[in-house]
């Protein structure tokens, strides 16, 4: 015999694991134990086969592997004796999963002992496979298991149902071939194939609508008269639990009962009276009885309506509610959620009760209180319920706080009757709790700031109090920030005040140690700072005696390692320095962000696309070409002139300040070319599509108040660097216009013309013009070769001229080198530039194209920029 | 540009997981105004597990019902022995995790534990976690920890006639008794023909 298989008992190698005093010994005993299981199992042992097998289960429990065993299993189960089939079988179900391959190699074992004379063995199989079965196994042996339901010891018959059930779940075609062998469980007297004959009888109707009817048609009566006996059963010292027969079985009628009287009234109506008595003559002072109260509580909401019956329900969840049992109350929380569709107003009394759960020491019982509340909230009660969770919102744990912040905020957004009262609770929310505050959360609530034009002053101030004592909520300091960036001036002059307000003091120079703080702190964040340097830019205009301190501020983050930061402080630091006139325009105050625009987009985005659209519009700051492009689309609003901020939506602004781009191409909506939303990202991103006409008039306005033209013209300007041409004189030039007036549905003279396309002025400023000629290669539809042609219509000559174009992902674009870098004056002589673009989506995006020049004039640096979005169609 | 986008990856997501809360959300209305659809999508009252665990966190048995594979059967053991060890004496016995329910109940150093749906009655499987443990007081006779380390399989067995593809098969407490009995003297029978045998080889080889 083997010097190593004859080794320890099973009782032994227990006594030596637990005898370990470190991991490490443990893990020496493990390893000894499995060599020589191991070493029997390469010998074929089988006197002490069980015996190791029982060790492995043992090994597996305390963590280590054991696949090496899953053989060892089958073996025994294919042995002739009952002990080894018995810890064969249990290791089966132990040591495997129903994914294993392994596990098709049972199934004949399975079948035979199915078939075994020895009811035990059979019991055991049935066991296993009721545990462990695949769909396969499922199908290959039904048939016993159907058979088995006749089987003549009732044991094996509630096994065998168990193991339907099972077998209707891995494979619902089979549903019918067990229907009648079910119904047959149901007039049975033992308990054990009772309760499992209904529950069969249950899953049943859950899988097949025709069960479901026959069951309906066949049963509701016998079951009801059922239940009634089993309530009205005498003392059975047996099943009895609490002085209550069997409420197992009670349970499972009621929840059949469910199952039947769902959306049928005849048969609801069968059960009314069962379910009276039900929930009238259960004592409710131990578990069990509460268990059958619980149950016929559900059956009574969810069956079809009696309002005598749902009072009495309602009733008793009000009892379960003032119960000092934890559990109990905490089910009937469960259940009064459910209770709310059926009998909101019934719910609503208890909400006093319900608070108070919210405030409740056991974490699990907070979170359904906390979300009842939720479901309970109206346009009457929402102010004081609001108010005892700000309050509660101070004093609760740390691991609470995120769940009831976010219920919080959605409740004050859905219900909030005005805006004050929003901003309210949001401040307290953002002071208690800001570093739980999720991002739109406060997006939206500067949207709100931003169209509540009495209540700005009153906002800064309130923030700006809220800052001196929670300065440590990140979303808190955000909203401040940005807010005192944008209103700074009412901060200091107290404009707008309001009658509740106690008045303040601030002077300039609080107000930018508020943003110095802030952009100083360890804890900000690259988005925090990001605003912090924006409303420091807008704040040296508003303040010009601090304008000094605010540039030394800027300067300090020009060796951020953040590019982000450094060129933020660089740009920054130069318009200030060098761009004194037209700063004041620049930093006008935001036009007012659009409400509707920004919760239409909140609310689209979340069912529609999901996250993979999200994601699309992730990679783009990626997807341009360009890297030193890129950082332009986060600054396009603030630091080039020719293309302003409004060209959108306030929506838009929000995200590219932040450089997320949460929003779909919603705005885009005049362009028929865009295909769905959300796919023609770059368009989204660079803000410029097709606003509403309206909407861009009046943010042009707004932002170019010193100017006298008329707001068309204004928005021609703007929104069209290639307008200007248009009103010049070249007809050909006009197309362009239309085309981003219109969107791209202006028909293009390209028809009809084969390979050749018209050359559109891609580019034009005061004295700056750039042409695109554009050819095809035959054969290759996706590629498109761009003449460019650079002309200056100014008295000067422009040295150092560097062209620099970026695209979308979809396109590639290789430039090639200049003709030359200087462009004479006047229009004597141009540059030309060839650009060859391959378009991935050829026929379904048109070409789209963010460019840059930069040049010096008379030895300073110029720098313009614009994107080309009027390509002919087909590129 | 890196930062830009890391930064907006951290939005994004989490974004994305409220996304996920308004969805199981609406999911959860959706299912309460409509019940047996719910029903009928759900798999319907079984037990997914059942675990015993020791107060020093160590398994005592686990059996699963549903398909959990080998690494993620000691993530989900891990996991909530940190949730439920922690948990303080007077709390309810129910704990909510990843969208389930673990019923708990700690009987001295042990600590029972079944994990259902979210639909389930919580109180009926307080009382079925009793029930076992009522059993296997009566097999033992005043069960302890020990007896269920050293006879594990015993409590396995026990277990196997109790519950059967995660729904309850007997309520009857004598009946289960009668059951592992009546298999026990089988194993015990064929241990003393064993012997029997093996004497007889024993004496005949002699």
């Amino acid at each position: 015999m083997n010097p190593f298989s004859s080794g320890t008992r099973l009782r032994d190698m227990i006594r030596a694991v637990r005898a370990c005093k470190t991991a490490a010994e443990e893990r020496a005993v493990i390893r000894k134990e499995c060599a020589a299981i191991r070493a029997a199992i390469s010998e074929n042992d089988q006197d002490y086969r069980h015996r190791n097998l029982a060790k492995l289960m043992f090994i597996h429990m305390l963590g280590y592997p054991t696949h090496f065993g899953q053989m060892e299993c089958l073996k025994l189960i294919a042995a002739a004796g009952f002990p080894e089939k018995r810890i064969g079988y249990l290791g089966l179900m132990l040591l495997l999963d129903e994914r294993q391959e392994v596990l098709m190699l049972v199934t004949n074992s399975l079948k035979q002992d199915l078939n075994h004379s020895n009811q035990y063995i059979v019991g055991l199989a049935l066991c296993a496979l009721g545990n462990i079965c695949s769909a396969e196994m499922a199908r290959d042996l039904a048939p016993e298991v159907e058979r088995l339901l006749q089987f003549r010891d009732p044991n094996i018959r509630k096994k065998a149902a168990l193991c339907s059930i099972r077998i209707i779940k891995k494979v619902p075609d089979l549903a019918e071939n067990f229907l009648n062998a079910a119904a047959s469980l149901l007039k049975e007297k033992h308990h054990g194939v009772l309760i499992t004959g209904v529950q069969l009888c249950t899953d049943l109707c859950r899988v097949s609508e025709e069960a479901l009817e026959y069951f309906r048609k066949k049963c509701t009566e016998s079951m009801v008269k059922l239940l009634k006996e089993v309530v009205n059963s005498p003392y059975m010292p047996e099943y009895d639990i609490a002085g209550i027969a069997d409420p197992f079985l009670h349970i499972r009628l009621l929840r059949f009962l469910r199952v039947l009287g769902q959306g049928d009234a005849d048969a609801s109506d069968l059960m009314n009276d069962i379910l009276a008595q039900v929930a009238t003559k259960t004592e409710s002072n131990k578990n069990a009885g509460n268990a059958i109260l619980y149950e016929c509580v559900e059956t009574i909401m969810s069956i079809e309506d009696n309002s005598g019956l749902r009072v009495l329900a309602i009733n008793i969840l009000g009892r379960f509610l003032s119960n000092r049992d934890n559990n109990i109350r905490y089910v009937a929380l469960n259940m009064l959620m459910k209770a709310i569709t059926v009998d909101g107003q019934a719910v609503q009394r208890h909400r006093v009760t319900i608070l108070e759960c919210v405030k409740d020491n056991d974490a699990s019982i907070r979170k359904r209180a906390l979300e009842l509340v939720y479901l309970l909230v109206n346009d009457t009660n929402v102010m004081p319920l609001v108010k005892e969770l700000i309050e509660y919102l101070e004093v609760s744990d740390q691991d609470f706080k995120g769940e009831l912040t976010a219920k919080i905020c959605s409740i004050v957004e859905k219900f909030s009757p005005e805006k004050i009262w929003y901003i309210d609770q949001m401040l307290k929310v953002l002071s208690e709790a800001g570093n739980f505050v999720k991002a739109e959360v406060w997006h939206a609530l500067i949207v709100v700031i931003s169209n509540a034009s009495d209540l700005h002053g009153y906002t800064v101030r309130s923030l700006y109090r809220a800052f001196q004592t929670s300065s440590e909520q990140e979303s808190l300091v955000q909203v401040a920030v940005w807010c005192i960036g944008e209103y700074g001036e009412m901060l200091v002059n107290n404009v707008g005040m309001l009658n509740i307000e106690d008045p303040i003091t601030v002077t300039e120079s609080d107000a930018v140690d508020i943003i110095e703080i802030a952009i100083k702190r360890h804890s900000s964040d690259l988005t925090t700072q990001a605003m912090c340097l924006i409303a420091l830019l807008k704040l040296s205009c508003r303040f010009p005696s601090c304008s000094q301190r605010i540039q030394e501020i800027i300067v300090q983050l020009k060796g951020s390692l953040l590019l982000e930061l450094q060129q933020r402080s660089i740009e920054f630091s130069s318009i200030i320095e060098k761009h004194q006139n037209i700063r004041s325009t620049l930093v006008e105050r935001m036009p007012v962000l659009d409400e509707a625009t920004y919760s239409g987009k909140r609310a689209g985005s979340l069912p529609a696309t999901g996250p993979t659209s999200n994601a699309a519009s992730l990679n783009l700051p990626n997807g341009v070409a360009k890297p030193s492009a890129a950082p332009l689309i986060d600054l396009l609003d603030l630091s080039s002139d020719d293309v302003p901020a409004p060209s959108s939506s306030g929506g838009d602004f929000l995200q590219d300040l932040l450089g997320v781009d949460l929003s779909q191409a919603a705005s885009l909506s005049g362009t028929s070319q865009a295909p769905k939303s959300g796919t023609d990202v770059l368009l989204d991103l660079l803000s410029i599509g097709s606003p509403p006409a309206q909407s861009s008039t009046s943010t042009a306005d707004i932002l170019s108040p010193g100017q006298d033209n008329t707001s068309v013209s204004t928005l021609q300007r703007i929104s069209s660097p290639s307008s200007l041409s248009a009103q010049g004189s070249s007809p050909a030039q006009a197309a362009p216009m239309m085309d981003l007036l219109d969107g791209f549905s202006s028909s293009l003279p390209v028809a009809g013309n084969g390979l050749t396309y018209p050359s559109i002025v891609a580019f034009e400023s005061n004295s700056l013009r750039i042409n695109f000629d554009f050819s095809k290669t035959p054969g290759n539809p996706q590629a498109t070769l761009i003449q460019a042609k650079f002309s200056n219509s100014s008295p000067n000559v422009y040295t150092d001229f560097i062209f620099q174009a970026a695209v979308p992902k979809f396109l590639q674009l290789h430039l090639d080198p200049a003709s030359g870098n200087t462009l004479p004056a006047s229009g004597n002589g141009s540059i030309t530039q060839s650009l060859r673009v391959t378009n991935n989506q050829h026929g379904k995006k048109p070409l789209v194209m963010r460019i840059r020049i930069a040049y010096k004039v008379n030895g300073k640096d110029t720098l313009e920029e614009g994107q080309i979005n009027n390509f002919p169609r087909d590129l | 540009m890196e930062v830009v986008k890391s930064m907006s990856q951290k939005t994004l997501s989490a974004s994305e997981s409220d996304i996920g809360s308004v969805v199981s959300m609406v999911d959860r209305m959706a299912g309460m105004m409509d019940c047996k659809k719910a029903l009928l999508e759900s798999g319907g009252d079984i037990i997914h597990f059942v675990l015993l665990i020791s107060r020093q966190g160590k398994v005592r048995l686990t059996k699963w019902y549903s398909p959990y594979s080998q690494k993620e059967r000691t993530k989900v053991i891990r996991e909530l022995s940190g949730v439920i060890l922690t948990r303080g004496p007077k709390l309810c016995n129910f704990v909510e995790w990843r969208g389930y329910k673990i019923i708990y109940k700690r009987y001295a150093s042990l600590y029972f534990c079944m994990c259902i749906d979210q639909d389930d009655n919580e109180l009926e499987v307080l009382e079925m976690i009793h029930h076992y443990v009522e059993i296997l007081d009566r097999y033992f006779g005043s069960v302890c920890e020990l007896d269920l380390i050293f006879n594990f399989h015993k409590a396995y067995y026990i277990l196997d006639e109790l519950l059967l593809a995660g729904e309850l098969q007997e309520s009857s407490k004598k009946t289960v008794a009668r059951l592992i009995a009546a298999q026990d003297s089988l194993v015990e029978t064929a241990k003393e023909q064993a012997t029997i045998i093996s004497n007889m080889i024993g004496q005949a080889t002699k």
